[in-house]
């Protein structure tokens, strides 16, 4: 995508701390070409229909089943693309689609970057690939089929009280804090990583707004859809080489949470350990901060121990 | 023969305390030195953002505002195609846009207040600015976070009244200060401070190095090595983002026009 059409203008949610970023910064960087686009492990997206991070633009969403099916729709999937945007942007945009927001004036240009390829798609040779691919998916009755028996498998719910599984490798967590019932998950190792993963990722789409190291954390993002695409598409379990890469940036990533909403973060100990920071004194947190964060810590100490 | 063997340590506490206490002062003197250097970055680096703030921020931001009304436009006209009035759809896409315009214009209020910091500044003797930085470096010294007794609130509250040049709430927090308390005494007190001091100093090595990797740091280097080359390049960009700014009004002008507002 042409480097002028690059998304950056972001008015809400700004994410200062993950590096003191500042969208304004960010155009003015890039119009001086002294913003080096950095390469990333793969390229992510926000899905414009449910704001969850994903693996491809074109397939049917792993979380909603939702996809492109119209020019339009290809195009603003295309521009909520690691390609186009940076991090806290795609996080940004994450957030804005799960309120409900009207994209074109969370991202001032966007209306723009859809009307000028939509009147000269001579300027923009990647499209009408794209466009096909999208008539293809649109026209195979197989791509609902297909869609729901990956989004299934995202679906864990407890057998005892029917509620969404979140901790990997503890009892279901609601049959622990409402009935103070220990009811083991039994859950198959692949469903265990997608549970952790799932666990992390949409800690990081609500509530991630600093990190230590704002390159690691990134790029652990990027690995996280990675991995959580792959268990999920193909039944594969995470890479040892992967796994341990995960491991180094999430070491790395050393203190990171969410400074605005939860006050509450994470901080890597020397043995390779999270542990929980919270800002005030235990029972002024907020509950939905309390269990935000066990979530993370517990699915994070099943991903760095298997 | 007798053996000697060496049973009290008692006997070479003295030594051993007085190589701690010199270790101690020096990694002291380091981490001194090393707060100060960091410190003084951020400053800098927070007067590169002011003046980037002032000369191209302000004029994306006038960017923005052109962007909403193309925008307000476009959507008039989505709405006019599917059967509403001119009248009914501005008010609906006025609504919608009502909240993004109260971002920028808080967005325009942060810069006003950044144009008086930076006023503010200039207008401050030099006699003042000597207090200001000598009063800064000692209380920099004392609050910083990583020092035993730091206290990361006030060091921003110090920082920020430093790039204010506000020299009365320097003294205020000079004169309300406490010491840092009991010294240590004991070989393993020190041992520990010894170890604390020296997560303090790897600690600021990784801020700098963070800082380092800053949009404002990569700016302030460019704006250098470009005024060596006798170039200017915020007045650059503010040239290129100016004249974005003329097309779009152009842009906004015709919309305008075409219905009846011009």
């Amino acid at each position: 995508m042409d480097k002028d059409k690059q998304i950056q203008k972001i008015p809400k949610y700004s994410i200062d701390k993950i590096a003191a970023k500042s969208i304004l910064a960010t155009r003015g960087l890039r119009e001086l070409g002294l913003l080096k686009d950095k390469k990333h492990f793969t390229i992510i997206y926000t899905c414009q229909f449910c704001g969850r991070l994903i693996n491809y633009s074109s397939t049917p969403c792993a979380f909603c089943c939702n996809f492109p099916k119209t020019k339009r729709e290809v195009i603003v999937a295309q521009a909520l693309s690691s390609e186009s945007m940076e991090m806290d942007s795609l996080l940004a945009v994450s957030k804005a689609v799960k309120d409900g927001e009207d994209l074109e004036i969370v991202i001032a240009n966007l209306r723009d970057i859809i009307d000028d390829v939509l009147e000269n798609p001579s300027k923009f040779s990647n499209y009408p690939a794209l466009f096909k691919l999208t008539e293809f998916y649109v026209d195979n009755p197989n791509t609902i089929t297909r869609a729901e028996e990956i989004n299934n498998k995202i679906k864990i719910f407890c057998n005892h009280c029917n509620n969404e599984i979140i901790l990997a490798d503890k009892p279901c967590f609601y049959c622990t804090i409402e009935k103070n019932q220990n009811i083991e998950n039994n859950l198959a190792s692949l469903q265990k990583n997608i549970v952790a993963l799932n666990g992390f990722l949409l800690f990081a789409e609500n509530y991630l707004d600093f990190s230590n190291d704002k390159d690691a954390m990134t790029e652990l993002i990027f690995i996280s859809v990675y991995l959580l695409n792959r268990l999920l598409e193909k039944d594969e379990l995470p890479d040892k080489d992967l796994k341990k890469y995960w491991r180094e940036l999430l070491l790395r990533s050393e203190y990171f949470g969410s400074e605005k909403t939860l006050g509450a973060a994470i901080r890597m100990d020397s043995n390779d350990k999270p542990s929980m920071v919270l800002e005030s004194a235990q029972d002024k947190v907020s509950s939905t901060a309390l269990n935000e964060m066990i979530r993370l810590v517990e699915n994070i100490i099943y991903f760095l121990k298997v | 023969m007798t053996k000697l063997i060496k049973t009290n340590s008692a006997l070479d506490e003295p030594l051993e305390k007085r190589e701690l206490e010199k270790a101690i002062s020096e990694k002291e003197k380091k981490l001194n030195e090393l707060i100060e250097e960091i410190e003084q970055l951020k400053i800098d680096l927070t007067a590169v953002k002011q003046e980037y703030d002032i000369k191209i921020g302000r004029l994306y931001l006038k960017l923005d505002e052109l962007d909403l009304e193309i925008l307000k436009f476009k959507k008039i006209e989505d709405l006019i195609n599917k059967g509403f009035s001119f009248e009914e759809s501005q008010k609906i896409v006025e609504e919608t846009l009502k909240k993004r315009r109260e971002q920028i214009e808080e967005e325009y209020k942060k810069l006003n207040e950044e144009e008086k910091e930076i006023e503010t500044r200039k207008s401050i003797s030099e006699e003042d600015k000597k207090e200001l930085k000598k009063l800064w470096r000692k209380l920099a010294h004392k609050y910083h976070p990583d020092k035993v007794g730091g206290n990361e609130e006030m060091m921003k509250k110090i920082n920020k009244a430093y790039a204010e040049g506000d020299l009365e709430t320097l003294r205020a927090i000079d004169q309300s200060g406490t010491g840092n308390g009991v010294e240590a005494q004991t070989i393993e007190a020190l041992k520990s401070k010894l170890a604390g001091l020296e997560i303090s100093i790897k600690k600021i090595h990784q801020e700098y190095e963070l800082l380092k990797k800053s949009e404002w740091f990569i700016l302030r280097e460019n704006i250098e090595k470009a005024k060596k080359h006798n170039r200017d390049i915020l007045s650059e960009l503010a040239d290129k983002v100016l004249s974005d700014i003329a097309k779009k009004e152009n842009q906004v002008s015709e919309l305008k026009k075409k219905y009846g507002q011009g």
